[in-house]
């Protein structure tokens, strides 16, 4: 890929795109927004959902997590009654690339055949909300998909923070390792300082959620579970649901303050070799326009 | 001033420090809060407040300065709390002159209350609004710049495409002054920063509504600001960001916000740099929820 091509690419999207959601959807509470987000920005004829990817989470035994983080998705699925979707699920890797050599599943299989379909205009977003090993493999057993998707990956730190350590990126080093020197045309939008800041409150999503359907009942009672499991008494708690931007940024990119920069090197900290190709990097999202369009689509019956 | 000295005083204040407040509330809602909290940490013998200024705003100077003026007053009657009006001081009557800055009541009182300060004991200056006063303070009596540390909100990010803010550029020549003079000067960045200290009507009238009655008057007046705005006749509920609540903060709770020393940037519409210049603090993140959580807790108790 010419830098040219790759520039191209980086353009914000415009249009109609096709996605797939590659998600850790039961390590938190913000995946969930997401999934509902986007089939509803989907039924809306506003993207074309191609796929939702269940990716591995860190823990003792990821292949476990990876089939809660696949219950999840159904879950969302069964609770938006958009069951049509659930042929479009798939199970990920279940081993990290740190910790096996790069092997196929099904959500990598339905990657590198989406990716590959002459029939679409455009590139395929690929936006990726968990960590990097389903992405990292199917590039690694088909590279020619590099040249077809746009990877939007929430991960990371801005450049100018003080390191790169951060969940999704650093889940499985070897993916984002991979993935940082793959060349693949990548929009990151960081945590800190800027998807972090995606915030709400319970007081703000009981007003503009409370008692309008099935979806909005789940997403508000796993943010109260996930508040009592965790607050504590007469503390101030607000709620960052940063992976909704994943989305948000297909549909409305202006809403991105956005720039090129030289891809950085991964490490613990961002090392910087200016030879290298070059990437989107988000500086800040305006959240109000973005959670405005999430209440508004998924509150609709 | 040696630089080891400017480092020195840049340390994080260690509280309760002296404090001179210059605020622009007449067109803005989020100086109405950080007044009002700042009184109430005073109150509380958490800060001592050395000076209320009135900043100028909008196009006429003097016009604009005494409508911030009546807005102090009216937050120390609000709070009924007389004693502050004798040290509220007009500020402005025209923008600054580097060679015959006018000498206002305000500029007065900083260079006073600057005198009674040591490089080891400094009295801070919370900007909230233009550089005016601050700038025609330190051109008048350069001594005291090793006696005061200024904490300003205003900029944006050293990353950001431009340093285009408005406490920065009402004017210009004093924001420039103040960034070559070396005084010791913490920034507090609007973007991608101060922009994060996000609300909601909904979250306000929560944390607002059970108050003592001897805050009735000012909670009223901060909720109906907010959910305002400047019309009296539109109740426009939703999300808003109390931005100059960042400025009260830092003196208080410095441990709630991230910063670092860089290099002084050079002021102007894009940052410059010139690495043989003087060091300042800068601010990366402010701890949203702590902070609310504090205000919440002064504007009701």
């Amino acid at each position: 890929m010419t830098e040219s091509q790759r520039v191209e690419k980086l353009e914000p999207p415009h249009g109609k795109v096709s996605i797939i959601v590659d998600t850790d959807a039961a390590c938190e509470v913000d995946d969930q927004f997401a999934i509902a987000y986007a089939v509803r920005a989907a039924e809306a004829g506003e993207l074309v959902l191609e796929g939702l990817h269940a990716s591995l989470s860190s823990g003792e035994d990821t292949a476990e997590k990876l089939e809660r983080n696949y219950q999840e998705i159904l879950t969302v699925l069964d609770h938006l009654h958009s069951p049509e979707y659930k042929a479009k699920t798939f199970r990920g890797c279940p081993q990290k690339l740190t910790e096996a050599p790069a092997a196929m599943s099904d959500a990598v299989k339905n990657l590198i055949e989406v990716a590959n379909d002459e029939a679409r205009e455009g590139p395929l977003y690929v936006v990726a909300i968990g960590g990097g090993t389903n992405i990292a493999t199917a590039m690694m057993l088909a590279p020619e998909i590099k040249e077809k998707i746009v990877l939007v990956w929430l991960a990371g730190n801005s450049l100018h923070w003080n390191s790169t350590m951060e969940w999704n990126l650093h889940m499985d080093t070897a993916a984002s390792e991979y993935i940082f020197n793959s060349g693949v045309p990548m929009v990151l939008m960081p945590a800190w300082n800027v998807i972090v800041e995606m915030r709400t409150t319970i007081f703000e999503l009981e007003h503009y959620l409370k008692d309008k359907n099935d979806i909005c009942d789940y997403l508000l009672k796993i943010v109260h579970d996930f508040h009592d499991k965790h607050k504590i008494e007469g503390v101030v708690w607000s709620k960052t649901i940063g992976d909704i931007a994943g989305i948000a940024y297909v549909l409305h990119p202006g809403s991105f303050e956005t720039r090129l920069v030289t891809t950085p090197v991964f490490g613990y900290y961002w090392g910087s070799n200016p030879q290298r190709p070059l990437m989107r990097i988000c500086d800040s999202v305006k959240r109000d326009p973005v959670f405005m369009d999430l209440f508004s689509k998924i509150s609709k019956n | 001033m040696t630089e080891s000295k400017r480092v020195e005083m840049l340390e994080l204040p260690r509280g309760p420090v002296s404090v001179i407040i210059d605020t622009d509330p007449h067109l803005e809602t989020d100086d109405h809060y950080a007044l009002a909290y700042a009184i109430c940490a005073a109150e509380l013998g958490e800060m001592k407040i050395e000076g209320l200024h009135a900043d100028f705003s909008g196009k006429e100077v003097e016009e604009g300065m005494l409508k911030n003026y009546d807005c102090v007053i009216n937050i120390i009657d609000l709070l009924n709390v007389p004693k502050y009006k004798e040290i509220t001081f007009h500020g402005p009557t025209r923008k600054f002159d580097k060679e015959n800055p006018e000498v206002t009541d305000a500029v007065k009182n900083m260079i006073r209350v600057a005198n009674n300060h040591t490089s080891e004991d400094p009295v801070y200056v919370l900007g909230i609004g233009g550089g005016t006063t601050i700038a025609s303070a330190l051109a008048a009596a350069p001594e005291i710049a090793e006696k005061m540390v200024i904490v300003w909100l205003g900029g944006n990010s050293m990353h950001w495409h431009s340093s285009m803010e408005c406490n920065f550029w009402r004017d210009s020549s004093a924001t420039e002054f103040i960034f070559d003079c070396g005084v010791p000067l913490v920034m507090i960045p609007a973007w991608n920063v101060t922009i994060q200290l996000k609300t909601s009507s909904y979250e306000l009238d929560h944390y607002m509504k059970n108050r003592v009655p001897e805050k009735d008057a000012i909670c009223e007046f901060l909720l109906n600001r907010f959910n305002r705005g400047f019309d009296p006749t539109k109740v426009a509920k939703g999300s808003g960001t109390i931005y100059d609540i960042g400025g009260i903060g830092y003196v208080l709770h410095p441990e709630w916000y991230v910063t670092r020393l860089m290099v002084t940037p050079v002021f102007q519409y894009h940052w410059a740099s010139n690495p043989q210049r003087h060091m300042m603090r800068i601010c990366d993140h402010i701890n949203r929820d702590a902070l609310y959580m504090d205000v919440f807790n002064k504007l009701t108790k």
